[in-house]
């Protein structure tokens, strides 16, 4: 579909760019108008970016030195010298004008005196690049620069093609960029093209005519046997003298429009063309990498993960043991005791801790005094939840411990846990150990996902509810400093020990030193 | 209130940003003036994305589609301008999403845009911690709303607005916020959802038979002003607010004005308000 479009709109676009040195002439000046004005200035950079109602943009920037006009650079300026100077302090009076006041300020800029050097060249072509803009294209004493100027507007060639699709190439007349007055008496044969020009036509024109840009002037006794196609165009005088119709072709922005589209179209289309060998491509890397060893890669790889994880949890631990040996202490016994009680806590501050987050910034931003402590408290509330969390979890996880090993399960039934840091170790490793052994499982194959989501769920149940009890166990001890909630020394738990065990139990659960 | 939820977290974020200033850091401003002329455009469809700093907005005469002048520091803040097919967004981005946020107290930022008379516009503002002074008179409004953040705001229709608006949504979270001549909005029903702070709307210039106000408040008091002519329907949804409506009688749940019957322009108002203070004005 895009080749046949393609072709639809660049073969007229061919017949025209063939047909156009025919009756080439020299462009009359005139003043362009400035739809779009942009100025930037600042330390860095003063820009200035316009938009013309018949054209491409200009865009002339000075940016930490080095002056450019459109995307190329047309050489290096010295900051804050003279040249630099004038052209800020312009842009500094452009910024408060309209676009037609802009335009008159640019076009009669001049570069300041005494300049040399790279700066000299810079300002003289800066300066004949406004006058250029401003005053129109320069006069011209051959047909080239029309037609350059014709080939060098995408917008018109695609206008120009856009309205000759269909035309007879017999007898047709082209005109670029001139003033054509057709007298009474005179007949063109064919068709009649006009760009970029003015015509009086006061006689007759056999075919079609087609305008881009400029005007026709239809005189009392004009006749077009055809239609008039048009773009960009203004049509004045008798219209009756026209016989076929009127036809617009597309505006400038419709045809730029339509470029656009056919550069999406384009895009999709080799997307499209791409899209089976990009896929083939990835079919091949994925069979070149068996899944045995991705199983392998990612099981051992989760393993690791475990195992820094454990490794932070227990340097986290053993640190707040070293430092806060009671509050731990206190904080686990209080899970211990109230673990119930600790629960619910620590579900409720799951569930209202955003709530009550909120609550506290709008209290303390309405009551204004306030908005300084609400700039502490934004992060620091978070951020102690979350400190209550893991110095909860760490501190259940000691109760884990402590439970494992006086239940003498396998490898830590002959565990010191008179010790802290043993008990926290042992705790740590039962809670991790469900996602241990799913990454194990992992490593043996797709046979075992089963297996794996149920390791993992029960791990994943087993780390909330620990974290829950553990927050809880911190709210309701105040951080370890309230044992109201606390049960009994680690030293007075006999019950859950067994004989043999019951007595090796060290005596005093608080000493640092056990740590 | 969904709507006023994000307005709140907006507003809120914004004042607490507000207050967190880095002193004395060196600040690079830059200045950019934009202007467009109208070619051919039938429609502008605008959207402004504002931080912090001043906002202006006003009607601009032919040949404008739209001016807009903004001050922004350059170090912070990237100005934000796409224009394509009668879309227009404007407005400033942080380019250091967090260092953006701790600069914005301190700002002399500035926005001012001017809008064309002579288009219909749809019209989107999102405002942050903005002073915010808006003149609506003049404009060709087909669709308006605005979403402003911890600010002081103060909105006027000077002129009616020429064609009809379904739907006028105002979000105001903690803020000052005073619109008056509201009436020329020329809209069917105006949406008001304030957060905390105190809110003020006059309905001057009401000429549609019949409309609608719909006031939504958080926390603070809401005085709303309408023309003596317009006869008034309340309906009010109240937890621990007062409402103070002098005049007014009641049938049933709902109240209305003396004039309600024979009115020839009616305003329905129904009112949410959680804490505070209603306060509806006949002069």
């Amino acid at each position: 579909m895009f080749r046949h479009r393609s072709r639809g709109v660049f073969a007229p676009l061919a017949l025209a760019l063939s047909l156009a040195p025919l009756g080439t002439a020299p462009a009359a000046a005139q003043e362009r108008e400035v739809v779009f004005h942009q100025v930037s200035v600042s330390s860095r950079e003063a820009t200035l970016r316009l938009e013309f109602n018949d054209g491409p943009e200009l865009v002339i920037s000075l940016q930490e030195g080095e002056l450019r006009v459109g995307d190329r650079s047309v050489g290096q300026i010295e900051p804050g010298g003279a040249l630099d100077a004038s052209w800020r302090a312009l842009l500094a009076e452009a910024i408060a004008l309209d676009n037609g006041a802009v335009s008159r300020l640019l076009a009669s800029w001049t570069a300041p005196e005494g300049l040399s050097g790279e700066s000299a060249a810079a300002a003289e072509l800066l300066q004949s690049e406004l006058a250029s803009t401003f005053a129109g294209p320069p006069p011209a004493l051959s047909p080239r620069p029309a037609l350059e100027g014709l080939l060098l507007r995408q917008d018109r060639l695609l206008g120009l093609a856009a309205a000759l699709q269909g035309l007879s190439q017999e007898g047709l007349r082209i005109e670029v960029g001139e003033s054509v007055v057709i007298s009474s008496d005179e007949v063109v044969p064919g068709s009649l093209v006009i760009v970029d020009g003015s015509t009086q036509l006061e006689g007759r024109v056999r075919g079609d005519l087609i305008l881009l840009g400029g005007s026709v002037t239809f005189g009392d006794d004009a006749r077009v046997d055809g239609n008039v196609r048009w773009s960009d165009a203004r049509i004045e005088g008798n219209r009756d003298a026209v016989r076929g119709e009127f036809m617009e072709v597309g505006t400038s922005a419709a045809l730029r429009d339509t470029e656009a589209n056919l550069r999406d179209e384009l895009r999709r289309e080799i997307e499209a063309s791409l899209r089976p060998e990009i896929q083939a491509l990835r079919n091949e890397s994925r069979s070149r990498s068996p899944s045995v060893f991705r199983n392998v890669t990612r099981g051992v790889s989760g393993l690791f993960q475990t195992l820094l994880t454990f490794g932070i949890l227990l340097g986290t631990g053993l640190g707040l043991l070293y430092f806060f040996p009671r509050n731990v202490d206190v904080v686990a016994r209080t899970a211990r005791h109230a673990t119930g009680r600790s629960a619910l806590v620590g579900f409720a501050t799951f569930v209202l801790g955003v709530p009550v987050w909120i609550l506290g910034m709008l209290v303390l931003v309405v009551s204004i005094i306030g908005i300084p402590v609400a700039l502490l408290w934004i992060p620091a509330f978070p951020l102690a939840v979350v400190l209550a969390m893991v110095a909860g979890y760490l501190a259940v996880a000691q109760n884990l411990g402590r439970w494992a090993s006086l239940r003498q399960f396998g490898p830590f039934q002959s565990a010191d846990v008179s010790r802290p840091a043993m008990r926290l170790g042992i705790g740590l490793m039962v809670l991790l150990s469900g996602f241990a052994a799913a990454h194990l499982l992992q490593i043996f194959g797709g046979i075992f996902m089963p297996f794996r989501v149920i390791l993992n769920a029960a791990a994943g149940v087993l780390g909330v509810l620990t974290v829950a009890v553990g927050l809880g166990a911190m709210i309701l001890s105040r951080g370890g400093r309230d044992p109201a909630f606390a049960g009994p020394s680690w030293d007075n738990d006999f019950d859950d020990a067994p004989a043999s065990w019951s007595q090796d139990v060290d005596t005093d659960p608080l000493d640092e030193e056990a740590l | 209130m969904k709507g006023m939820r994000s307005t709140l977290a907006l507003a809120l974020s914004a004042v607490a940003l507000a207050g967190t200033v880095s002193a004395g850091a060196a600040q690079s401003w830059s200045d950019m003036q934009i202007a467009r002329a109208v070619q051919g455009e039938e429609s502008l469809e605008v959207h402004v994305k504002y931080g912090a700093g001043r906002f202006n907005l006003r009607a601009v005469d032919a040949p404008h589609l739209y001016r807009m002048r903004m001050r922004f520091d350059e170090d912070s803040f990237e100005p934000l301008h796409e224009y394509r097919r009668g879309r227009l967004e404007v407005g400033v981005s942080g380019n250091q999403r967090w260092n953006s946020s701790l600069r914005l107290a301190d700002s002399e930022a500035e926005l001012e845009l001017a809008l064309s008379r002579g288009v219909p516009i749809d019209l989107r503002l999102e405002l942050g911690a903005v002073v915010t002074e808006i003149d609506l008179g003049g404009l060709q409004l087909t669709a308006l709303d605005m979403a402003l953040g911890a600010s002081e705001s103060r909105i006027r229709v000077s002129q009616r607005n020429p064609l009809i608006l379904s739907r006028a949504s105002l979000k105001v979270g903690a803020a000052s916020f005073t619109a008056t001549e509201l009436g020329n909005l020329n809209a069917r029903e105006i949406l008001v959802e304030a957060g905390v702070g105190e809110v003020k709307l006059d309905l001057e210039g009401l000429t549609l038979r019949e409309s609608e106000l719909h006031a939504k408040m958080g926390l603070g008091s809401l005085e709303v002003r309408i023309p003596s002519n317009v006869g008034i329907e309340v309906q009010r949804s109240t937890f621990l607010a007062s409402v103070n409506a002098p005049g007014l009688s009641r049938r049933g749940n709902t109240f209305y004005s003396e004039n309600w019957d024979s009115a020839e322009i009616r305003l329905r108002i129904r009112l949410e308000s959680v804490l505070g203070s209603v306060t509806i004005i006949r002069p």
